[in-house]
């Protein structure tokens, strides 16, 4: 998995594709290879949508080999929805595919002229680039349908919808899974808008000749992956919870600590939730002669995903994850599992992040233009979308847009990304997250655990008063509302005096849960100077917050923690190992 | 308190169907000021090996619980058990985790009721007390231990019960149906037996 293909859609006498070493971007995959490669190659001021953008493809680096679960591909860019550097992914058959041809990333670069329809054929025979102007309009599965036709079941396809095509900012990218279902998206972030943007609408990719890949040491990489997949299996949550319910298992236990956002972040806890959960869902699965249980991809141990099939038994999507099922579910106030299902195809066939969607159309509920729990018009909204009606094109561009069109004052999104289904306001460490990645409100971020817990690049104790979550934390309004900030930068932050409160509207009964105890003045939290706290005000502000901050609690540690905290750091060892032994053959330190 | 007893054919799936109503939400009979362990040991008969290796996660009046000795149940108090969830918001809310600090502000913090504080409420007092705590089963708490919670009987009230004999297809029993022509709001304890194969 050495080489790297660019295609120039911009080159003078059509797509120019040119195979290159991997050269200074070798030996690092997925996110690290499509982040790097955005940092190095697209000019930050560049627009999304333009000929300096480039859209990154990679899988990861133990992709195509025999390691479990090595299936997931990377997409980077310039967002156009946040405008800030993307890594978005996913899952389904391509990122295999991809590495077994030795593709270590596909870079799309330039601007077409015209108004091209490309299809990219990939094999070991090489790489093609036609314009075929028969695929454009297409959604998703009627995309898959014309290229099943034509090349058979057993490639991989990575395409985009209507969405994409309109370069609507929540435009996703799709993954064929092992049924050829476009249902794996790299949903954020608008990362199909920019495919779109470079006249792409699918890449066909076929591995017919391939073989899996050799590892240089092949008893020691067996071994590991091993270890590796019996741990997977093992594990109470990669072996027992998301097989058995999938992703939306969260959906109960959420929703018990309020921070399920319920009608657009109104409230932290849904009364319809036992009607949406992952053991519902997956029930009515099986009932219907669906699967509760399936992979996505070849070589999945974990199979978090499943079959949904509608009253009749046929065949509707997969399994709806847990961010689709609170977003279209609990944000909209929608507890209609057939209605959710049902949206979550439409979100895959248009081509369209769920996460944005199921906000979008919560913002669209709070301007009145639907009524919360109306599944019916939330599906016709979406459909709005794919039929490319001005009122659907607002609604591709996401929650940020919806808002502001309609003088929403409150719209939950972070650098214009719409924020996913954990509410900050109760579990704050989580905000940390959304207010400081680069890349909007991600959850997938979180690289405070690294140094909070795994101790990779330094090390913060959080219960040293030092910890991340102290960054956000804020003291509740008046009214009991909590603000949450975007864009804070952090050299506008800054230390109190020990013993001197800020000002601000601290409730008279938690002057003594903010700031932290002058005993604790060697590590006094950041917070925002006074100075900043009317600008930013006109971020996001979320209201009714259920749970107001309380007293710093003391650190606590135990058993259970000593064993999670063993194994993750043994699970991120035996990761390092498996690659150590694919590149090396050498047992990677740990 | 009246009772009252479903049975079911072995391999039923309507059995399947009747867990569902876990999830939501059930009423069991506790000793006032008694803790999340001694619930879970006493009243739903979970051994402790379970209690250990597979309730990692536990909420107590929608606070997730880090000291189930020190989270104590009072009338009317609301008890979720699960195992282990995913993701990194999921490891946050694990009893214990090392990232409990991320949720510090929910956290159940061994607070009991004012009745379990209280210098006059003796162990005697409380014994002597019984409460009705309104318990959630989730995952794969629910499919393990659920069938033996719904064998031993769950306290519903009335309308639910007959929700829940609706949802899964089985006429409704008429000590349920006397209750509401009776108008009384009044409680159940209603049992789901699978008859042995």
């Amino acid at each position: 998995m050495d080489t790297i293909i660019r295609i120039d859609v911009g080159a003078a006498k059509g797509p120019k594709v040119t195979k290159e070493a991997a050269g200074k971007y070798a030996g690092i995959g997925g996110r690290a290879l499509t982040s790097t490669v955005v940092a190095a190659e697209v000019p930050p001021l560049c627009h999304a949508l333009g000929p300096e953008n480039k859209l990154v493809i990679a899988p990861g680096l133990l992709s195509g080999t025999a390691a479990g679960n090595s299936g997931r591909l990377s997409i980077g860019c310039k967002s156009p929805l946040t405008g800030g550097i993307k890594e978005s992914n996913a899952g389904g058959q391509a990122a295999q595919v991809l590495a077994r041809l030795g593709i270590a990333g596909i870079i799309l670069e330039g601007a077409p002229a015209g108004t091209p329809c490309y299809l990219v054929t990939i094999d070991k025979d090489g790489v093609k680039v036609a314009d075929d102007q028969s695929l454009k309009g297409l959604g998703n599965y009627a995309l898959i349908d014309v290229l099943k036709k034509r090349f058979g079941e057993k490639v991989a396809v990575i395409s985009i919808g209507q969405a994409g095509e309109m370069r609507l900012p929540a435009a996703s990218i799709a993954c064929t899974d092992m049924e050829m279902h476009p249902t794996r998206h790299a949903g954020r972030g608008g990362v199909g808008a920019v495919m779109g943007s470079k006249g792409v609408k699918a890449i066909a990719i076929n591995d017919e000749g391939c073989k899996t890949r050799e590892p240089k040491n092949p008893e020691a990489f067996k071994a590991a992956n091993k270890v590796w997949i019996e741990g997977l299996k093992k594990h109470p949550v990669t072996g027992g919870g998301l097989p058995s319910f999938g992703t939306n298992v969260l959906s109960n236990i959420i929703n018990e600590a309020g921070g399920f956002p319920t009608n657009n972040f109104k409230t932290g806890q849904f009364a319809g939730v036992s009607k949406i959960s992952g053991e519902t869902c997956a029930a009515l699965e099986t009932k219907r002669g669906g699967l509760a249980t399936h992979g996505c991809h070849r070589g999945c141990v974990i199979q978090c995903s499943g079959i949904y099939n509608d009253a009749e038994g046929n065949y509707l999507t997969k399994q709806p994850e847990y961010e689709t099922v609170w977003a279209h579910g609990a944000n909209c106030g929608i507890d209609d599992m057939d209605a959710i299902a049902m949206l979550d195809r439409l979100d895959d066939d248009i081509g369209l992040d769920t996460i944005e969607m199921g906000a979008t159309v919560a913002v669209a509920m709070e301007a009145g233009l639907l009524k919360f729990g109306d599944a019916k018009g939330a599906i016709e909204l979406i459909k709005e979308i794919g039929k490319g009606t001005p009122l659907g094109r607002l609604v591709g561009s996401g929650a940020g847009a919806m808002g502001r069109a309609y003088g929403i004052e409150r719209i939950p999104v972070v650098k214009n990304q719409a924020m996913p289904a954990y509410d900050p306001r109760a579990i704050m460490g989580i905000g940390v997250t959304y207010a400081t990645t680069p890349m909007g409100a991600d959850h997938t971020a979180g690289y405070a655990i690294a140094t909070n817990i795994l101790k990779v690049g330094g090390y913060v104790d959080p219960p040293q008063g030092r910890g991340p979550d102290r960054a956000v934390a804020q003291p509740p309004d008046r009214d009991g509302s909590h603000r949450f900030h975007r864009h804070v930068p952090l050299h506008r932050l800054r230390r109190p005096r020990p013993g001197r409160h800020l000002p601000g509207p601290h409730r008279p009964d938690q002057r003594h849960a903010w700031p932290v105890p002058h005993r604790r003045r060697r590590h006094r939290p950041w917070q925002v100077h006074p100075q900043d706290r009317a600008r930013l005000q006109q971020g996001c502000r979320l209201h009714q917050g259920r749970r107001p901050p309380s007293d710093v609690d003391e650190a606590r540690s135990g058993s259970a923690a000593q064993r999670d905290l063993h194994h993750r750091g043994r699970g991120t060892r035996q990761s390092v190992q498996l690659v150590g032994f694919l590149i090396g053959g050498r047992r990677a330190r740990s | 308190m009246r009772d009252l007893e479903i049975a079911l054919p072995a391999g039923d799936p309507r059995r399947e169907e009747a867990l569902a109503v876990l999830q939501a939400g059930f009423g069991m009979e506790a000793r006032v000021g008694m803790s999340a362990r001694e619930f879970m040991r006493e009243v739903l008969l979970f051994t402790d090996d379970y209690i250990e290796n597979v309730i990692s996660t536990v909420f107590l009046d929608d606070k997730p619980v880090d000291d189930i000795d020190r989270a104590l149940l009072a009338e009317g108090s609301r008890l979720a058990l699960s195992a282990a969830m995913p993701g990194l918001v999921g490891a946050i809310m694990r009893r214990g985790s090392p990232y409990a600090s991320f949720r510090e502000a929910i956290t159940h913090r061994g607070e009991g009721h004012a009745g379990a504080d209280s210098p006059e409420s003796g162990p005697d007092k409380e014994e002597a007390t019984t409460i009705i705590v309104t318990v959630k089963m989730f995952n794969s708490v629910m499919r393990d231990r659920g069938p033996g919670v719904l064998a031993r009987g769950i306290v519903l009230a009335s309308g639910r019960a007959v929700e829940l004999c609706d949802a899964i297809g089985i006429d409704t029993p008429p000590g349920i149906s006397q209750g509401l022509d009776s108008g009384e709001a009044n409680l159940l304890r209603l049992s789901i037996v699978v008859s042995p194969a």
